[in-house]
């Protein structure tokens, strides 16, 4: 469906320096899965879903969508083309959605500007707020009135409401509250199924991320360092990162908790993705760091099908 | 709505007896008063006109005549450097003038403020950024009697070059309006430009506007439906108290350009300690002030739906 090759995203600061914010990452997405995109801050993962998305121009390599290779820069032409098939659904639901326009001018604008009828929008629109939980009066209210997770939904009915194939969820629960974050997975997992859809979902909470998605990719500093099916990365991770980020999930009994092997590793900050990395960009804060992995940046090697890792030392450590 | 309302005209009453009051006592504060001024008089005429105008009472007294007369009568009293004319006829014949240029100044400045702004917000730290960023200051900085002569100057010069026959003062025709409009507004249109460039610079940057780019609309659409209409909003705030600065006249616009407006009677007024025109025309710009800044927040509501205003 997507074929993400040698992608690279960088930000210019000034005097000449940059953040590589995307450092070559190689990714296939496949058609009616949805893939888990995990990191902590910074890692790069809305980066990816916003270039996926054509909001930030790439600065290297090249993503296929179906059989068409995709602009390194939008032209309004390419988004008005592109929108239709892939959508992004964002992370604040509350700064998202513009203040000054109603619900249902905010879900129908993707069809009017398309040149539908307007009883038509009206329809898809009173139709969509249904499918999102919500009820066709909601359409002549102002996103201001309504709560976190409703507006979530306002959001996912917007994107969703051209019939996009593949869908990139920034976050999309990360500002919402626990008992309604539940609610907002299950009625994506009921629309992907409804309707057939690819989805990106990008997240930071693991055990949500595992019991949403087929595939899990993990991002550390704009590289990818593991990925593979989700119970494969979630119970049987093999980069010494993955096995941190699963090892600091707490888990709910507290019996387990206490039994579950801490890992040891530098617990400083990330490092500035503007410093210059040679190598893996996971050595200056791993446990099993030696020489090599200060001056050789890892391949993703397969350790079984559909399963890979990058790591100098994954016999020493598994 | 309805309580609302009511509740603010009375908050209005109150600013306006509160400037009033003040403004009666400062003027009587003032050496002279408006008979000072007469030539050659002698000190029985003097009581007689004294007690003919009634400012031979004691001050308090005249404060309560000149709350009775102004706010139950509605009567501003008679002019004293223009005997036989009334305060309240004076703003019946030089308001509607200098209203008239007045909203016109308004359309060019917002309209002038709103367009400079954007082009100075989509150009950030470019030439066109810079260059609206000094005619902004020049605008502000410089007086306006000197644009006001300058453009006249010109207008008589290209007059003569071409044999044109534009119009350089009066109020004939709504063409010789144009060029003194232009130049009454040019103070307000570089500061509401200013504040349109940030007010767009922020709106530009926000997540919806984002989410607008997703759904694929061009950056023009984006820009008319979503980035316009969010950020014109501090600058109506603003508009409030500028409409009724500029519709209530300047004096030396209209005095350069001969145009019989109301702003030179707020200057010769008090200048000749002339205390009925004075507190009419300070009254009544009160008043005005009040209620626009009264419909620009009513007004806001409709604009901006999360503003709401009291049930």
């Amino acid at each position: 469906m997507i074929e993400i090759k040698q992608v690279s995203k960088h930000f210019h600061l000034s005097k000449g320096r940059h953040i590589k914010a995307l450092d070559q990452v190689s990714l296939e997405i496949h058609p009616n899965e949805i893939l888990g995109l995990v990191g902590e801050s910074g890692s790069g993962k809305s980066t990816l879903g916003k270039v996926l998305a054509g909001l930030h121009p790439k600065t290297m390599g090249s993503i296929k969508y179906k059989d068409e290779t995709l602009p390194d820069n939008y032209s309004a032409k390419d988004f008005l083309r592109l929108s239709k098939e892939i959508q992004m659904i964002f992370q604040d639901p509350y700064s998202s959605l513009n203040p000054r326009m109603t619900v249902g001018e905010i879900i129908g604008e993707g069809l009017s500007l398309r040149k539908v009828a307007k009883k038509t929008i009206q329809e898809k629109v009173h139709a969509w707020l249904l499918k999102v939980g919500l009820h066709p009066d909601h359409a002549s209210r102002f996103p201001h009135e309504f709560s976190g997770g409703q507006r979530q939904r306002i959001g996912i009915a917007r994107a969703l409401i051209v019939e996009p194939k593949f869908v990139i969820c920034d976050e999309p629960i990360s500002a919402l509250d626990v008992s309604v974050q539940a609610q907002v997975i299950q009625l994506l997992q009921k629309l992907k199924n409804d309707f057939g859809l690819t989805l990106l979902f990008i997240a930071h909470d693991l055990s949500m991320v595992r019991h949403i998605s087929d595939r899990i990719t993990v991002l550390y500093l704009g590289q990818i360092m593991e990925i593979g099916p989700a119970d494969q990365v979630f119970f049987h991770a093999k980069h010494p990162y993955t096995q941190k980020l699963n090892s600091s999930n707490p888990l709910p009994d507290p019996k387990r908790e206490r039994e579950q092997p801490t890992i040891q590793v530098d617990n400083s900050e990330i490092p500035s993705p503007s410093e210059i990395l040679r190598g893996c960009p996971f050595a200056s804060r791993c446990p099993h760091v030696s020489q090599i992995c200060k001056t050789e940046r890892p391949e993703l090697k397969n350790i079984d099908n559909n399963h890979q890792v990058a790591c100098h030392h994954l016999d020493k450590i598994n | 709505m309805k309580k609302y309302l009511l509740k603010r005209l009375w908050h209005g009453i109150i600013t306006i007896l509160f400037i009033s009051t003040a403004t009666f006592f400062a003027m009587h504060m003032v050496p002279g008063d408006p008979l000072s001024s007469e030539k050659a008089i002698t000190p029985e005429t003097r009581k007689a006109l004294e007690a003919e105008y009634g400012i031979d009472k004691p001050l308090f007294i005249q404060y309560g005549i000149f709350l009775k007369k102004t706010f139950i009568h509605g009567d501003l009293g008679f002019s004293y450097t223009n005997r036989n004319t009334k305060v309240n006829e004076i703003i019946a014949n030089h308001f509607p003038v200098s209203a008239k240029l007045g909203l016109l100044a308004i359309f060019f400045a917002t309209s002038g403020a709103i367009m400079w702004g954007a082009i100075a917000a989509k150009y950030r730290n470019k030439l066109p950024d810079y260059t609206s960023m000094v005619l902004v200051i020049l605008f502000i900085s410089v007086p306006s009697f000197v644009f006001a002569s300058g453009a006249q100057l010109l207008i008589v010069k290209l007059n003569a070059a071409t044999g044109w026959n534009l119009p350089y003062r009066g109020t004939d025709s709504f063409v010789s309006q144009i060029v003194p409009a232009m130049i009454l507004g040019l103070g307000t249109m570089a500061f509401l430009t200013r504040i349109m460039r940030s007010s767009l610079l922020e709106v530009i940057h926000s997540d919806y506007i984002r989410t607008a780019r997703a759904k694929g609309l061009s950056p023009k659409q984006i820009f008319f439906s979503h980035e316009l209409r969010n950020a014109v909003l501090p600058v109506i705030t603003i508009i409030g108290p500028a409409i009724a600065a500029i519709t209530t006249g300047s004096f030396v616009i209209e005095t350069i350009f001969t145009i019989p407006g109301l702003g030179k009677f707020f200057v010769q007024a008090v200048q000749q300690n002339d205390y009925t025109v004075i507190m009419g025309t300070t009254v009544f710009y009160g008043s005005f002030l009040v209620l626009t800044v009264l419909a620009v927040d009513i007004v806001y509501g409709f604009i901006d739906p999360r503003i709401q205003v009291e049930k």
